[in-house]
């Protein structure tokens, strides 16, 4: 294992035993990558307080729900910590009897939204929340799709059949008439009055869903008097696609695609991440040569992903031409991955034990004179807006994000680091060749959103410095391996089926039967350009997991909208909307 | 191509203009559900730029010609999509791009609409996980073959289905399904 | 007999002025789009007819036969007045606008106007002011939150710039001593008004991009914010009246104000007054580099916010107006 225990992110012994001390009831269960305290209910929030307080494990980081079916209780709420300081994680575990949990948004206001999904996914009940109401499904949605007697597919009660008129024996689809229940507008009206129950001013204002300037389908509710907004709440679930109860039917390869199309503007970073996870819990150990090309192709992903994020922010804020620019960029990138893997967009490049693909020829040669050639384009960038008056004026103090904000919200990526917090996970759990590239977090002093472009735009810098590095480094290995298919877990490449037999009956059971993973469970997180994205995987010796659950740092960064956009106007929506960045695709899953 | 209703050499040319002016100016509504969303910008962008075919993105549905379905439609979002579509003014026209919006792509789940035909007529299909900004530039120009070979009404049958951007192999003379 | 001639004579130049004006204007928005185009590194409209050249005419082909739709619960007369109201006083503006000297073509006598009034200059700008009325009855006519929103941002903003340009005109009235436009080109004749107007300079070019809507002052149609803004819930020609009065048609006439104001009209630039080139052809290209001054300030600044565009209409702009004023007084004083 490259973390051996001593050095790894979780609590260690000392305050373990502290815990011991005073809540001697608390077991632990021990993991490479995870370590779990276990607590009853009743002690629950006790405990959590003395983690905060005491221990100072004081950053919320997720929570989520695990069903198990024939456990009495049913569900079991899990909370993940962090302590800045120690920089250590915890895992903390508790059986929700009577299917009901306390809430725990009076110690951290994060959870607000973790726990209206597990409401909305499990079932679960919180008591002490503020508006329980459902995060991603509407209000008179009768089932809780995660619960595991629930079928993937739903249940498909409505007939709903094709509009185009075609000729019955040309029919445009060959499959059934008979779909899911597609909600009607009063259902969602009556979704919408749920989340403002005391409205107090002239206008509720839906900003989106389906609107220009919210990135993707978020749907905002203002409650506005005159142009600023008094009141604000989010509805998610536009598009949620079901990715995690995807996940407890694919196996583990299988699911690699679907990394890509949740956050699909940064979809190399999320593949890494979640097959770094995937190999821990397997225990592979890819090629030194995988690893660089993933750390590059990361860092040039993230390039394109801030790429993206400073054309929207500046099209939303009016400056259409810097869009286009960047757009010119991009598609240099998506070139270059497009030349490396094969697709633009959503590329799965990556695979367990290594990458798909050799480099193709040529392509570090690409890579490095794109290196040479970014920065002055970068700079133009900076020319027409860094300190263009406008600019300064729509963004500085707009937004601004405090330290105790982060701990409190469980902000990540660039959004807590303009804040002060050097919470970067390159730097704190270095997975791949990060470890041997030299690089510098940038960290910002007010924590507004000009805080946040100028970070991204250093960061865009940092990382061409990183991709620079590894483009040297993968000019000495290019005869290496890239995939470690000795391993039993990895698959063969298409080479080696063709040639051996035994690459044949490798190749064909992991792809029927999956990677039988031994049993355990992980945590394992990767810096998206959106903030921490973290797998915890649950496995029980089967080809596919029994519960991933997917912390999204998009979903974390943009809770904290409705509170800084009190008092402000729609205007500053836009600007504060854009510098959170989020991407509704990894927010809704 | 045939005319169906007999309306002699002056209206016929009246709408011979009408439906050049209205192919070659194509307004689609600017509303990105996903990942298609993404490339849709691409190809409004420098490199492809829709501009040079006349296009530009609208924000309202009321000043658009062309709905591109880009994105996975969920259940939730479907009743908003019908409701933009049906504020569109007429004439109007959908491209349903990529597989997600075509037929529910990977996501066979409870929450995924399995097609956006189920809600709103489709008029052209654009294959892809994302289809790239080439093929969605192909389905638009689809459509304006389209629109110029059958000038009002969605009457499916005569819509040529073995016009497809890879020449490797001619598909069935009669193809299953729609693309 | 004389008087029937002259009504004749204004009643044709009238319709080619609107006519001209309005095929100008279509042509405007393919300029433009050509313009932005070359700016952001793609080539623009291409395909549909030579270059480009057939887009405006198959934009306005669709447009005019596009479904027109008008909401159940808006208020139908304002609705429809609203988009009227956007787009004729802008047009009339033109009335008193002058293109050049007259000239003599096979013994007639050509007058490049269609009326040289004395107060031409405030005609000019109560046409401008009616206009913005239209956008406001749109936003309120069209009972939908986001046009309503958009049409109060345009009051906000027309309230911060209208006293402000108010008082930046003066600086050139003073100097010229009359309100004719035509007045004030013949005064041109030396000097141009820029040298000691430069600071109403300034104020008009931050008025006339607030009048016409265009960034860094575009907040009553920000489509990240507002989708369409006033706009939102127009279609089909109705829509259309509404961009090309206030995008094209208005910036047009405005960029011939402000050079005539500013740039000497038709009088040739300074030191190449030797070249055979007639007064009209040097008042298009004046009125062209300053048009296109505005489209690249368009599609290079990002937006205000309201209040800072209303903070700096009145600490900024109506100081500045305040003080040409002063330094254009005494520039008089001095040099007569």
């Amino acid at each position: 294992m490259q973390f051996s225990q001593e050095n790894s992110l979780w609590i260690n012994q000392e305050k373990i035993s502290k815990i011991k001390e005073k809540y001697p009831s608390v077991s632990i269960e021990k993991y490479d990558n995870a370590t779990f305290l276990h607590i009853d209910k009743s002690s629950l929030i006790d405990f959590l307080t003395f983690l905060k307080e005491n221990l100072g494990f004081k950053m919320f980081i997720d929570f989520t729900c695990v069903d198990y079916p024939f456990h009495n209780p049913r569900f079991q709420g899990v909370y993940f910590l962090y302590s800045p300081e120690d920089r250590q994680r915890v895992g903390v575990k508790t059986w929700a009897t009577d299917n009901t949990l306390p809430s725990i948004t009076s110690l951290w206001k994060g959870a607000k939204w973790a726990e209206r999904e597990a409401w909305d996914m499990f079932g679960v009940k919180f008591e002490g929340h503020e508006n329980l109401v459902r995060m991603f499904l509407w209000e008179s949605y009768p089932y809780h799709p995660l619960r595991k007697d629930f079928p993937l597919e739903g249940i498909q009660d409505t007939y709903l059949p094709s509009k185009n008129l075609r000729p019955e024996e040309n029919p445009a689809h060959n499959y059934t008439p008979y779909h899911t229940y597609v909600p009607t507008l009063e259902d969602l009206e009556e979704t919408q009055k749920a989340r403002m129950p005391n409205k107090s001013s002239q206008i509720v204002l839906n900003w989106g869903p389906l609107h220009p300037g919210t990135h993707g389908t978020i749907w905002f509710l203002f409650d506005m008097e005159g142009e600023y907004v008094k009141e604000c709440d989010i509805i998610l679930g536009q598009l949620h696609r079901g990715v995690e109860k995807i996940a407890e039917s694919r196996t583990y390869t299988q699911f690699i695609p679907y990394t890509d199309r949740m956050d699909y503007i940064s979809a190399l970073c999320s593949q890494v991440a979640y097959v770094n996870a995937v190999e821990k819990l397997l225990n592979v150990e890819p090629p030194e040569k995988a690893k660089w090309i993933r750390t590059m192709l990361c860092e040039l992903q993230r390039i394109n992903s801030h790429l993206l994020w400073l054309g929207t922010y500046a099209l939303d804020l009016g400056a259409l031409t810097i869009f286009l620019y960047c757009f010119r960029e991009r598609e240099k990138i998506m070139d270059i991955i497009e030349g490396i893997s094969g697709i633009r967009l959503n590329s799965s490049y990556i695979r367990i034990g290594g990458v798909a693909k050799d480099l193709p020829e040529g392509a570090l040669d690409v890579i490095k004179h794109f290196v040479k050639d970014f920065p002055k384009k970068l700079q133009e960038y900076e020319t027409i807006l860094t300190t263009n008056r406008v600019w300064l004026k729509r963004n500085i103090n707009v937004g601004t994000i405090s330290e105790e904000d982060v701990y409190q919200y469980g902000l990540t990526g660039v959004v807590a680091r303009s804040a002060g917090v050097p919470y970067d996970i390159r730097m704190i759990q270095p997975t791949d060749a990060y470890d041997k590239v030299d690089f510098d977090v940038p960290l910002g002093k007010v924590g507004d959103c000009y805080d946040r472009y100028l970070l991204r735009v250093e960061e865009m810098k940092q990382s061409i410095k990183i991709v620079a590095q590894c483009a040297e480094k993968l000019e000495k290995m290019k005869e290496d391996k890239y995939i470690a298919t000795e391993n039993p877990y990895v698959l063969p490449t298409l080479d080696e089926v063709f040639n051996s037999i035994e690459a044949m009956v490798k190749d064909f059971n992991l792809r029927i039967y999956g990677e039988q993973a031994p049993e355990g469970e992980i945590y394992l997180s990767g810096e998206n350009p959106r903030g921490e994205l973290g797998f915890y995987i649950i496995s029980k010796g089967e080809g596919h997991p029994y519960r991933l659950r997917i912390r999204s740092g998009a979903f974390y960064n943009l809770q904290i909208f409705p509170e800084l956009i009190k008092g402000r106007t729609v205007a500053d929506a836009v600007a504060l909307l854009g510098s959170l960045d989020p991407v509704v695709g990894e927010t809704d899953r | 191509m045939a005319i169906k209703h007999n309306s002699g050499i002056i209206l016929t040319t009246v709408e011979e203009v009408l439906s050049w002016g209205r192919r070659n100016s194509l307004w689609p509504a600017s509303i990105g559900l996903a990942c298609c969303a993404i490339e849709m910008m691409h190809t409004a962008a420098s490199r492809f730029d829709t501009d040079r075919l006349g296009i530009i993105f609208r924000g309202s549905p009321r000043q658009s010609d062309v709905l591109i379905v880009a994105g996975t439609v969920v259940n939730k979002v479907a009743p908003m999509l019908k409701l933009i579509y049906d504020q569109m003014p007429d004439p109007k026209w959908v491209i349903s791009m990529g597989g997600c919006s075509s037929v529910g792509g990977p996501f066979p789940t409870y929450s995924t609409l399995q097609g956006v035909d189920r809600i709103i007529p489709v008029d052209v299909y654009v294959p892809g996980c994302p289809p790239t900004p080439q093929a969605l530039l192909w389905g638009i120009m689809q459509l304006q073959k389209k629109i110029k070979e059958k000038k009002e009404g969605k009457v499916w049958d005569e819509i040529p289905v073995r016009e497809v951007p890879t020449a490797s192999q001619p598909l069935l003379e009669k193809s299953p399904f729609g693309f | 007999m004389e008087i029937l001639g002259t009504v004749i004579g204004i009643t044709i130049k009238s319709l080619i002025f609107i006519v001209g004006m309005f095929l100008a204007a279509a042509y405007l928005t393919l300029v433009e789009r050509k313009f932005a185009g070359h700016v952001q590194q793609r080539p623009g409209p291409l395909h549909v007819g030579y270059h480009g050249l057939l887009q405006p005419i198959a934009d306005a082909l669709k447009v005019l036969t596009k479904e027109d739709l008008v909401p159940d619960n808006a208020d139908k007369f304002l609705f429809y007045l609203a988009s009227l109201l956007a787009f004729v006083p802008s047009i009339m503006i033109l009335a008193v606008v002058p293109f050049g000297e007259p000239f003599e073509i096979f013994g007639f006598t050509i007058y490049p106007y269609i009326s040289d009034v004395n107060v031409g200059l405030l005609l000019a700008l109560a046409f401008g002011s009616i206009s913005l009325y239209g956008v406001i009855f749109a936003g309120w006519a069209s009972n939908s939150k986001y046009p309503m929103i958009g049409g109060l941002r345009k009051a906000a903003v027309l309230i911060g710039y209208e006293v402000a340009l108010g008082f930046a005109i003066a600086g050139p009235i003073m100097q010229a001593g009359t309100f004719s436009l035509k007045g004030i080109v013949e005064a041109q004749q030396g000097l141009w008004f820029i040298i000691p107007n430069i600071l109403a300079f300034v104020v008009i070019i931050f008025a006339v991009l607030a009048e016409t809507g265009r960034t860094p002052f575009d907040v009553q149609e920000a489509e990240a914010e507002l989708v369409g803004g006033y706009v939102t819930e127009y279609s089909a020609m109705k829509f259309g009246l509404f961009p090309l009065a206030e995008w094209y048609i208005a910036t047009f006439v405005l960029s011939a104000i402000t050079v005539i104001l500013f740039f000497g009209g038709w009088n040739p630039l300074p030191l190449l007054g030797w070249l055979p080139i007639p007064g009209m052809v040097w008042f298009f290209l004046k009125l062209f580099a300053v048009f296109m001054f505005f489209l690249w300030v368009h599609w290079t600044l990002p937006r205000y916010r309201v209040d800072q565009i209303t903070e700096l209409a009145w600490k900024v702009m109506l100081p500045l107006a305040l003080a040409n004023i002063f330094i254009v007084a005494i520039w008089i004083m001095i040099f007569g």
